[in-house]
């Protein structure tokens, strides 16, 4: 682990270079494991690194779990190609040379793939920014309604996940907890799933402190609406503004329900999580939300209206 | 629900429609009888039989959003359509917010106790220029025991609505949770198929089926629950105060019920913060 730690550092993306290293560094070890095992000519000829190579697999294994079979089985395949007793001839180097020069050609796609994913990955963060923060650049007072119920989501959807009209920002970390406990190839450290648990605790205070909030207008500040009976005698620009001032208020609350949404998929990105996990959680967030739309389209079209008996006209008398 | 010739089904109809009914009878009945008995024409029984008429029309609304609740309707009634852009923010769980009602209630009365100066409380409602003293000054120094009841009415709502809050986060947080495990599970299935080609297997809304059966019923008794809080709370108001309280009371909410509805037009097209 460490000969890759001190040799390979100028290849992994500077972008990314510093967060989570050790991991990478397991990661890069199995994909060179990998790299390795797919090409079995290639064990005869490095005697001389096999020691490096061997605690590279002790640690792959370490970390990776079930496939110490695998590297059980390799193993022995290394020791049955050195009992055949080949002397390195000038056929043999430059077999050598080019199954060098083969795995190093695999090598750099795998780290130009890699650049690419960070690429996509910093797509789709940015495609998250613009997608929580524009949504509520215009806002008249249907838009603001509309955010909070938008008409183009199944009810169905809405009723599951919405929170200020969108997904809940606790219910985003959820994913990753489940993730982080069901997904054997998630590689979140324990540190990493301490600072989870911590994320979710604040996230869950910070949007107890936007419902209390929005708690106020709807209960409080609502009562200085024109028509309010608090509201008597009032000038139809003292209506007006104040309407105005309401669902300015609203728009704030709103916003701020937005910026965490953001922020929490910012902090999960950006901090929490190395590439290949950010990578599965995009993957799982994008799956599952389709997923719940698909469900969400699907009721809608059962349109199972809520419907009361006949002899309820909507009248006491 | 269409009723048809083939169905046995007892004969429905749409909530909204019962909806549209109920507001008309609101706007067209319920205020101006309160309105009519807070008047000095009116007797103490014609004032007392109107108070329970319009309690009854109240109830009547929230038993039938009750009746018309099932897992299948419950997002329909979280985010009801029959309802104006004006209206939508201010919903929660699918009315409006219980503290309105005890928020109304105190701003009336703090209102009357703290403008004794002016004579603001004369011209509070235009209509009621004439009525008797004994509604103008209705809210004038409430008893002990009135104040001690609301205090009361009050604390037990505020230890309901961060409960039904609390409710509805575990609720979609639940949901949330047990689809991410069925597609987490079900994407590494098909990873090591190799047959995943799109993100979303076709079987994934089955699962979310499950757990949103489970989620809906949890959602329609968290809205019943709601409603059970509003009903009780105005039930507990009007029975609190005194009927000429009562009165104003009622009179206050159901105006405030209607304002929403005739005033949207009015501030729809002319409120924008874009500027």
């Amino acid at each position: 682990m460490f000969v890759v730690e001190e040799t390979t550092p100028s290849l992994d993306h500077p972008r990314r270079w510093g967060r989570n290293q050790c991991w990478r560094n397991t990661k890069m070890a199995r994909a060179m494991e990998a790299a390795r095992f797919d090409d079995n000519g290639l064990e005869e000829h490095n005697n001389e690194e096999s020691v490096s190579w061997d605690d590279l697999e002790r640690d792959a294994a370490s970390k990776a779990g079930g496939s110490s079979e695998r590297l059980q089985a390799s193993r022995s395949h290394l020791n049955d190609s050195f009992r055949k007793g080949d002397e390195p001839s000038g056929d043999l180097y430059e077999l050598w040379r080019q199954e060098q020069n083969s795995i190093a050609a695999r090598l750099d796609k795998e780290l130009k793939s890699r650049w690419e994913l960070d690429e996509l990955i910093e797509e789709q963060l940015s495609r998250y920014q613009s997608h929580y923060y524009k949504a509520m650049v215009s806002t008249s007072l249907k838009d603001v309604s509309n955010f909070l119920m938008p008409q183009w989501v199944p009810p169905h959807e809405l009723a599951a996940v919405s929170w200020l009209g969108d997904w809940r920002p606790t219910s985003i970390l959820d994913i990753l907890r489940v993730q982080a406990a069901h997904n054997p190839s998630f590689s979140l450290s324990e540190s990493c799933e301490r600072v989870l648990s911590q994320l979710v605790r604040e996230i869950r205070i910070e949007e107890a402190v936007i419902d209390e909030e929005y708690a106020e207008i709807q209960a409080t500040c609502v009562l200085h609406l024109p028509f309010s009976p608090l509201c008597n005698g009032q000038s139809h620009e003292e209506a007006l503004s104040s309407v105005q001032e309401l669902f300015g208020n609203i728009h704030k609350v709103v916003s701020k329900a937005q910026r965490l949404r953001y922020k929490v998929l910012e902090l999960v990105m950006k901090k929490l999580l190395n590439q290949t996990d950010t990578a599965e959680f995009v993957v799982a967030f994008a799956g599952i939300q389709d997923a719940i739309h698909q469900f969400g389209e699907q009721k809608k079209l059962k349109k199972h209206y809520p419907a009361v008996p006949l002899k309820g006209s909507g009248s006491s008398s | 629900m269409p009723f048809s010739l083939f169905s046995r089904k007892k004969p429905t109809r749409r909530f909204n429609d019962f909806y549209a009914d109920w507001s008309k009878t609101l706007t067209e009945n319920c205020l101006p009888l309160l309105r009519q008995s807070l008047s000095s024409a009116a007797s103490a029984s014609v004032l007392s039989a109107n108070v329970d008429l319009v309690l009854r029309h109240l109830v009547l609304y929230y038993e039938t959003l009750d009746l018309a609740a099932d897992p299948n309707t419950i997002p329909y009634l979280l985010f009801p359509s029959w309802r104006n852009s004006l209206e939508t923010p201010f919903l929660f769980l699918g009315d409006i917010h219980p503290y309105l009602l005890t928020n109304l209630l105190r701003s009336m009365i703090d209102r009357e106790n703290q403008d004794s100066d002016d004579d603001y409380s004369l011209h509070l409602n235009l209509d009621l220029v004439n009525q008797p003293l004994k509604i103008a000054t209705a809210w004038k120094d409430p008893s002990d025991e009135l104040v001690t009841r609301i205090d009361q009415i009050e604390c037990t709502m505020r230890l309901m609505v961060p409960v039904l809050m609390d409710r509805m986060r575990k609720a979609q947080r639940g949901f949330v949770a047990r689809v991410s495990e069925d597609w987490v599970s079900s994407y590494r299935g098909g990873k090591k198929e190799k047959t995943v080609t799109a993100v979303t297997s076709a079987a994934a809304p089955a699962c979310v089926d499950e757990a949103a059966k489970v989620e809906m019923e949890e959602l329609v008794s968290i809205f019943v629950d709601a409603n059970r809080l509003r009903k009780s709370v105005i039930m507990d108001i009007v029975g609190a105060t005194s009927e000429h309280q009562a009165a104003l009371f009622l009179e206050g909410l159901c105006q405030f019920l209607v304002g929403f509805k005739i005033s949207v037009s009015s501030w729809l097209n002319q409120i924008d913060f874009s500027d």
